[in-house]
């Protein structure tokens, strides 16, 4: 077959290339356009990347991309006034991990760019971890997030149903089942720390 | 659903085409098939497709059916594509694939939810 160019689905000599562009995108990084080769076979109409042109500009946009976000997630935290050394603590990873991380002095691995991107989102999994993931305690911690949240949607919707003049009811059916299940643990707590 | 024909066996052993996937050379991926194994996969390179394959990601298997490859225009090499279903986390998933034994390359032709293709 020698070095022809033919279509691996049919085996015609009738291939063209053409370029595209698309976007890749990584989450806390924002996306970065690319332009990749394509064939296409006349005969056939199979589309695709058929000599492997394009793997590597893929690869390394994705690369470059999960450190720009790596980068992001570490600036937020120093920016909203949580220190990288109380973050490697309360993981128990060691000291100037994230800084070599975000200086791309250390590769930061998949696992960690996975864990990063999961504080960034749920910042109160650091006081899960704080609290030695003790399952109760990680429960409520989730809970008084969630009740603080509904807080701010409430007294954003009394504030808006007051200026349309209705009358509202604070105490949401969600908002009170949350409450019962946190004292519930609360209970439950309490009653294993006695029996310890 | 896609319509499973019980009477009929994979015109391809499966382990043959998982051994291929340790080669990227052995195996083209159609431009769709790659697109979608994104979308709905995550899974972003070829080496991450094929290593997806290679390493079992494909949970409880199984075979759908075997059928002419429709588009082939070399009537005496006849192309036949399997499509199986699979699991992955929360996804059931759909993959087709085939071999050209002139171009000696197996080819990934559909790679994406069942869902997907009820859609269209
Ligand atoms: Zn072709």
């Amino acid at each position: 077959m020698g070095d022809k160019k033919i279509c691996p689905a049919c085996g015609s000599e009738e291939i063209y290339e053409t370029k595209k562009t698309i976007k890749i995108k990584e989450p806390f990084a924002g996306e970065e356009s690319i332009v990749i080769t394509e064939n296409i076979c006349l005969v056939c109409e199979s589309k695709g990347d058929f000599f492997d042109q394009n793997e590597e500009i893929i690869e390394n946009t994705i690369k470059r991309l999960k450190q720009k976000s790596v980068e992001n997630i570490l600036k937020h935290f120093i920016e909203n006034k949580r220190s990288l050394s109380s973050i490697e603590r309360a993981l128990e990873i060691p000291q100037r991990t994230l800084a070599k991380w975000k200086n791309k002095i250390s590769k930061t691995s998949a696992a960690g760019i996975a864990l990063l991107r999961f504080i960034r989102l749920f910042p109160w999994l650091l006081e899960v971890a704080e609290n030695k993931y003790d399952p109760q305690k990680a429960e409520n911690i989730m809970l008084d997030n969630v009740m603080q949240k509904l807080q701010k949607m409430t007294s954003a919707k009394i504030f808006f149903d007051t200026q349309e003049g209705e009358e509202i009811n604070a105490e949401s059916e969600s908002f009170g089942l949350i409450r019962e299940k946190r004292e519930e643990n609360k209970t439950l707590s309490l009653s294993s720390q006695e029996i310890a | 659903m896609y319509y499973k024909n019980k009477s009929n066996l994979p015109s391809y052993k499966f382990s043959d085409f998982k051994k291929a996937c340790k080669n990227p050379k052995e195996v083209i991926i159609f431009s769709d098939a790659y697109y979608f194994a994104d979308l709905y996969f995550s899974l972003r390179t070829k080496k991450q497709i094929l290593s997806f394959i290679q390493s079992d990601g494909l949970e409880n298997l199984s075979f759908l059916n075997t059928r002419r490859w429709g588009k082939n225009p070399n009537k005496n090499n006849p192309i036949m594509v399997d499509s199986y279903e699979f699991i992955s986390g929360y996804r059931k998933g759909y993959l087709a694939f085939m071999y050209n034994k002139i171009t000696g390359k197996w080819i990934i032709k559909s790679f994406h939810t069942s869902k997907h293709m009820e859609h269209q």
